[in-house]
């Protein structure tokens, strides 16, 4: 009776669509290459480019022969909270987010998102759990000529033996974690702020 | 008492079934300070595998493995769990064999190319530009009593698990790819062996190409991993600098 009772408890949550809460949370103390950056005064602009018609539609669950059983959905504005991200992790490292109607500032972030999903994975002795974050982010300076453009992916992957709604959750944070670690150590990126403060156009 | 003891077998079976190893990200994590302590750092790269594309492996199933994990879902629920891991099995073998045919053209044009020599020049290089160590040195393997007869107090070794032409975003009909590398790395106190920092990251760079077009410029990937490999020595250094 109780593994009847727990075939449905543990398979019948498994065709209902899950709802996912997205967010970043920056440690304090935790500084990156962006800190070695002299303060910028930095407008993030995020626009959600995902080839998803229902953008509320984050991942799948999938059941072993690769058949979608459930989605996983989010009432999130992902642009938004992908923006709010990359807002602390700069201000975090000392930096100033500007406001879009604000005309003066150092540099532009233009970020494209091109892929937020987690999907499951089911193997021999577990289930893979992926969460992937892609966007393009193209640096831009005041007089809005490009400085650099950079694909930036923050990956991120569970062992699990049931994927729940909770695994999905984690691994889309996980990979939103991951992307905004990328972005504030990728060399390329560091190099154009970096050349962008020795202009000397900071207010 | 029988109910009681029941429930909290039951609650103990779902709690691990719900427990999880995350496989990538900082599974170690250490301060700058203890990263940065040593006087000389060692750097060994190696290789787990030759090139590869993965794409048929992160596309969607093939039907042959559907077939065959259906019918051992008919033999009920023993049936249905064998069936599935079967069916994974076959759909990860079949993924293989298309990518090896793909990947057979641009790994005759790359027998030549040493992904370990690249990422080790350029880690030793960075580290000494950013002056993260007072002494660096590149070092042939990852052997620790090597490392110490050569006077080598930390060690930063770097396995590449996986390198090669990764899917840009998996979808059924896209065929466009980047440089990906998967790569474990770790910060090892020579004299004690004890790992201090440990992390394992998907790294993929660069923009994505049609991979017809890069069949027919065989070099341009020589380009797009090396540009990718000296990134991410670059990345890694910031990630020993801030970790």
């Amino acid at each position: 009776m109780y593994l009847v009772a727990m075939a449905v408890a543990t398979s019948g949550c498994a065709f209902i669509d899950g709802q996912v809460d997205l967010v970043y949370r920056p440690a304090a103390e935790k500084k990156s290459s962006l800190s070695t950056i002299k303060p910028l005064a930095i407008r993030v602009s995020v626009h959600d480019q995902r080839e998803t018609v229902d953008k509320a539609l984050v991942g799948n669950r999938k059941n072993g022969f690769g058949a979608v059983i459930a989605s996983m959905k989010t009432d999130q504005n992902l642009a938004l909270v992908l923006r709010q991200a990359l807002i602390g992790e700069l201000e975090n490292n000392g930096h100033t987010a500007v406001q879009d109607r604000e005309t003066s500032f150092d540099a532009m972030l233009d970020v494209s998102l091109k892929k937020y999903w987690a999907e499951s994975t089911v193997r021999f002795f577990d289930v893979q759990v992926l969460g992937t974050l892609s966007a393009d982010i193209r640096i831009l300076d005041l007089l809005d000529q490009q400085i650099t453009m950079r694909g930036i992916t923050g990956t991120h992957v569970e062992s699990r033996q049931l994927a729940v709604d909770e695994a999905f959750q984690d691994v889309l944070n996980g990979a939103l974690a991951e992307f905004v670690r990328n972005f504030a150590r990728d060399p390329i990126i560091i190099k154009a702020l970096r050349g962008l403060n020795s202009i000397g156009v900071n207010p | 008492m029988l109910f009681f003891r029941s429930s909290v077998s039951c609650l103990a079976f779902l709690s691990s079934l719900a427990a999880c190893s995350p496989t990538t990200g900082t599974r170690l994590l250490a301060d700058r300070s203890s990263l940065t302590r040593f006087s000389q750092l060692g750097v060994a790269v190696t290789k787990n595998e030759d090139f590869s594309i993965r794409i048929a492996r992160e596309q969607e199933p093939n039907p042959g493995a559907l077939i065959v994990g259906i019918s051992g879902a008919a033999g009920g629920l023993v049936g249905a769990l064998v069936g599935t891991a079967i069916a994974a099995g076959i759909d990860s073998a079949a993924g293989q064999n298309a990518d090896s045919r793909v990947a057979e053209p641009f790994s005759r044009d790359l027998a030549s190319y040493d992904p370990v020599g690249v990422l080790s020049e350029g880690l030793v290089t960075e580290l000494a530009t950013e002056k993260v160590f007072p002494a660096v040195t590149g070092l042939p393997s990852d052997s620790i009593p090597a490392a110490h007869r050569a006077g080598i107090d930390g060690m930063l070794t770097v396995n590449i698990k996986q390198w090669g032409l990764r899917l840009c975003a998996p979808s059924a009909n896209n065929t466009k790819v980047q440089a990906g590398l998967l790569v474990q790395s770790r910060i090892v106190v020579v004299a004690t062996q004890d790992i201090l920092w440990e992390r394992e990251e998907l790294y993929m760079d660069g923009e994505c190409h049609d991979l017809q077009q890069l069949s027919t410029q065989k070099r341009s990937v020589r380009t797009l991993l090396s540009n990718a490999i000296g990134n991410l020595a670059g990345k890694l250094v910031n990630e020993i600098r801030f970790p």
